[in-house]
C-alpha cells in the first residue's frame, strides 16, 4: 500500500511533464498556424513536410515558406527558450534568496541591460541600425549589473539573502537613473524604441541567432535541475543548508552567475519580458509542491507553453500590427499575482 | 574517518575558540570536550555566546584554524558533506516561504549521503519513514510541514536529524516555544537515541534532568564545568543567572530548581 502510493507520487510528476510536453508540441503547431497573413493549414503542413522530410509540393505559395519556416517557427522556438529559461531562473532565484517574491531580474539584470540599450539608442546611428550592437550591449549591461550586485551584496563569510535583494535594489536604482538620463537626452524616435525594447519582443528571432538563447536556456535547465537538492535545503535557510552539507556560498555564487548568463542572453535576444520568471514558479508550486526536483523541469515546460501562447497573442490581437509581448505576460501575470495575495490572505485567516 | 580515531578521540573538542563580531567580543578562549555517547549541556544567561559557540561547530560560522575538532580532526579540513555526516543540528527553524511535505522535509536529512543530482533511493525513503515512526509522525507524511503545530514541527525536525544518521547531535534550545509536555517528551526521545549530544538550554531544570555534564558560559567565557549536581547550586544561580532560587534533590540526586525572584 505504502509502496503503491509512492510510485503514484513520482509517476504523477512524470505524467504531468509528459502531458505538458505534448501540450507544448501542440502549442508550437498552433503558433505556426496562426498569424496575420492568412495561410491555410494545408500550406503549413506542406511547408513542414518540405523542410523536415524534403517532400516537394508545387502548390506552396512563394512567401509561405519564408513566413512559416523563417519567421514563425524561429519565433516559437525563441518563445520556448525565453519562457523556459526565465521560468527556471525564477525558480533558482527564489530558492537562493529564500524569497518567493524574487524573479530573475531582482539582482539588477533588467536595469543593467536597459541602461546599456538606452545608451546605445542615445548614440544612435550604426549602434541602432545593426541589432548585434544592442544585443551585445544588453548582455554586457545585464552581466555587469549582476556582478556589481554580487560584490555589494555578498560579504565574506556568508551573506544574508535580504542583503542580496537590497543590493539588487540599490544597483537597479543607479542603472535606472542612467537609463532615464539617456532617455531624457534622446529624440522621440529613440525614446519610443527604448520603451518598446523594455516591453520585450520575439520579432528578432531568426535561425541565425536562435542557438544562443536555446543553448543558454538548456544549460540553465540542466544546471538548476542538477542543483535541485541544494535548492531544497537553501530554501529552508542558509544555516539549515550548511548543517546538512551544502556549501551555500559556492552554490549561491554559481547560481547567480548562471542566472546572470541565461537572463543576460535572453534579454539580449528578446528584451525584457516580465513576470514569466515570477508567475510560472508559483503556478507550478501549486501544481506539484515545492520540491525543486519536480519544480525545475516542470516550470521549464510550463514557461515554454506560456510564452508560446503569449507571443501568439502579441501577433494576433492587433494584427497586422504587433504588440510587445511583455504587455501580455503582464496582463496575465498581474491579475494572477493579485489572486495569489488574496489566496494567501484567505489561508492566513483560516 | 578511521575507526581507531573515532574510538579514542573526543567526539567534539574545542580548543581556545575566540570570536568577535566587529569589535564586540562574543567568545573568549572557550574550550570544551564532549566524549562519545555523553549528553552535555551548555547553559548561561542571554548574550553569553552559547548559540555562537554551536554555530562554530555546525559551521554556520567558520572557526579559526585548529580550534574545533570532530573526533580529533580539524573541522576546516573536512568538506561540508563530511561534517554533515558526522553531526546534525536541531534548532528553531526560521519560517520558510516554501511548503514541503513532511516526507520531503525528512528526506532532506539524507542529503549529506547523496550527490546533489542523485535521486532519493528506496533506502532513503525507508530510513525517513522509520525516523517518522520513531517520533510518532508516520501517519502524516504527505501533510504540509508549514501547516503543523510547533510541537509537530519539532518532531519532524527530529526525524530529519535521525534520517541524517549522524553520531553527534547539536541542539540549540530545541524545546523553546513548546509546552511543558513536549519539552520533556522531546528530551526523552533524544535521550533514548543514545547519541552524543551537545545542547544549549534556557530551562535549567531540563538541563539538570537530562545532562551528564554541564558547561556554564558567562561573559563569553566558560566559568564552570561538571555534573549537574555540582554545578547547580543556589550560589551559581544567584551569581550567574541573577535569580533567587532553592535547589532540591530528587531521589536520584538530580537537582530540581524552584525559582523565587529575580535579583537586582
Amino acid at each position: 500500500m505504502e509502496k503503491h502510493k509512492e510510485k503514484d507520487g513520482s509517476l504523477k510528476a512524470v505524467l504531468l511533464a509528459a502531458g505538458i510536453f505534448i501540450l507544448l508540441l501542440f502549442s508550437v503547431m498552433a503558433a505556426i498556424l496562426l498569424g496575420s497573413s492568412d495561410l491555410s493549414p494545408e500550406t503549413v503542413f506542406a511547408v513542414l513536410k518540405l523542410k523536415l522530410f524534403g517532400i516537394e509540393n508545387e502548390e506552396i505559395p512563394k512567401n509561405a515558406v519564408y513566413i512559416i519556416w523563417n519567421l514563425r517557427l524561429p519565433r516559437a522556438l525563441l518563445a520556448i527558450a525565453a519562457g523556459g529559461g526565465l521560468a527556471v531562473c525564477g525558480v533558482a532565484m527564489q530558492a537562493i534568496t529564500q524569497n518567493v517574491l524574487a524573479d530573475p531580474y531582482i539582482l539588477g539584470v533588467s536595469s543593467g541591460a536597459t541602461a546599456m540599450v538606452s545608451f546605445l539608442y542615445f548614440l544612435g546611428g550604426v549602434f541602432v541600425r545593426i541589432s548585434v550592437f544592442t544585443q551585445v550591449g544588453a548582455f554586457i549591461g545585464a552581466v555587469l549589473a549582476m556582478v556589481l550586485v554580487y560584490f555589494v551584496g555578498v560579504v565574506k563569510g556568508g551573506s544574508s539573502s535580504t542583503r542580496l535583494v537590497l543590493a539588487g535594489m540599490a544597483i537597479s536604482i543607479v542603472f535606472n537613473a542612467c537609463s532615464h538620463f539617456f532617455i531624457a537626452l534622446s529624440n522621440e524616435q529613440a525614446t519610443r524604441s527604448i520603451t518598446m525594447w523594455t516591453m520585450g519582443s520575439l520579432a528578432e528571432a531568426r535561425w541565425g541567432n536562435l542557438p544562443y538563447p536555446l543553448l543558454a536556456s538548456l544549460a540553465g535547465l540542466l544546471f538548476f535541475a542538477g542543483n535541485a537538492r541544494a535548492y531544497n535545503l537553501i530554501s529552508l535557510g542558509d544555516e539549515t543548508a550548511v548543517s546538512m552539507g551544502v556549501h551555500t556560498a559556492k552554490v549561491k555564487k554559481w547560481t547567480m552567475l548562471m542566472v546572470a548568463f541565461v537572463t543576460g542572453i535572453l534579454v539580449a535576444s528578446c528584451g525584457i519580458i516580465g513576470l514569466v520568471g515570477f508567475v510560472i514558479p508559483h503556478v507550478v508550486r501549486i501544481l506539484v509542491g515545492a520540491n525543486h526536483r519536480k519544480l525545475v523541469p516542470i516550470s521549464f515546460l510550463v514557461g515554454c507553453v506560456f510564452l508560446v501562447w503569449m507571443d501568439v497573442a502579441a501577433r494576433l490581437v492587433m494584427a497586422p500590427q504587433e504588440l510587445p509581448i511583455g504587455i501580455f505576460t503582464a496582463f496575465c501575470g498581474g491579475p494572477f499575482f493579485v489572486w495569489l495575495l488574496y489566496r494567501q490572505n484567505q489561508s492566513a485567516n483560516e | 574517518m578511521d575507526g581507531e580515531r573515532k574510538r579514542t578521540e573526543a567526539a567534539i573538542r574545542i580548543d581556545g575558540l575566540s570570536y568577535r563580531a566587529g569589535t564586540k567580543e562574543i567568545l573568549d578562549r572557550v574550550s570544551l570536550e564532549v566524549q562519545k555517547g555523553r549528553i552535555v549541556g551548555l547553559i548561561g544567561p542571554n548574550g553569553s555566546g552559547k548559540t555562537t559557540l554551536l554555530k562554530h561547530i555546525y559551521r554556520a560560522l567558520p572557526p579559526e584554524k585548529k580550534t574545533v575538532y570532530l573526533y580529533g580532526r580539524e573541522i576546516e579540513t573536512m568538506s561540508y558533506r563530511d561534517s554533515a555526516r558526522e553531526l546534525t543540528v536541531l534548532r528553531q527553524e526560521n519560517q520558510s516561504d516554501f511548503s514541503y511535505t513532511i516526507l520531503e522535509m525528512v528526506l532532506m536529512g539524507r542529503s549529506p549521503h547523496r550527490k546533489f543530482f542523485e535521486e532519493d533511493t528506496a533506502d532513503d525513503k525507508r530510513l525517513a519513514r522509520l525516523a517518522l515512526e520513531r517520533v510518532g509522525m508516520a501517519h502524516a507524511e504527505n501533510r504540509k510541514f508549514t501547516n503543523l503545530s510547533g510541537g509537530e514541527k519539532q518532531r519532524v525536525l527530529i526525524a530529519r536529524s535521525l534520517a541524517q544518521e549522524a553520531e553527534i547531535l547539536l541542539l540549540d534550545e530545541p524545546t523553546n516555544h513548546l509546552d511543558v509536555h513536549y519539552q520533556w517528551l522531546l528530551m526523552e526521545i533524544i535521550q533514548g537515541l543514545g547519541k552524543t549530544v551537545l545542547s544549549v538550554f534556557h530551562e535549567l531544570n531540563l538541563a539538570c534532568a537530562f545532562c551528564d555534564d554541564l558547561y556554564v558560559l558567562n561573559d563569553h567565557k566558560i566559568v564552570a564545568q561538571g555534573a549537574p549536581a555540582e554545578i547547580c547550586t543556589k550560589e551559581m544561580l544567584a551569581d550567574i543567572f541573577r535569580i533567587d532560587a532553592d535547589v532540591f534533590r530528587d531521589e536520584n540526586g538530580i537537582p530540581r530548581i524552584l525559582y523565587k525572584r529575580a535579583l537586582k
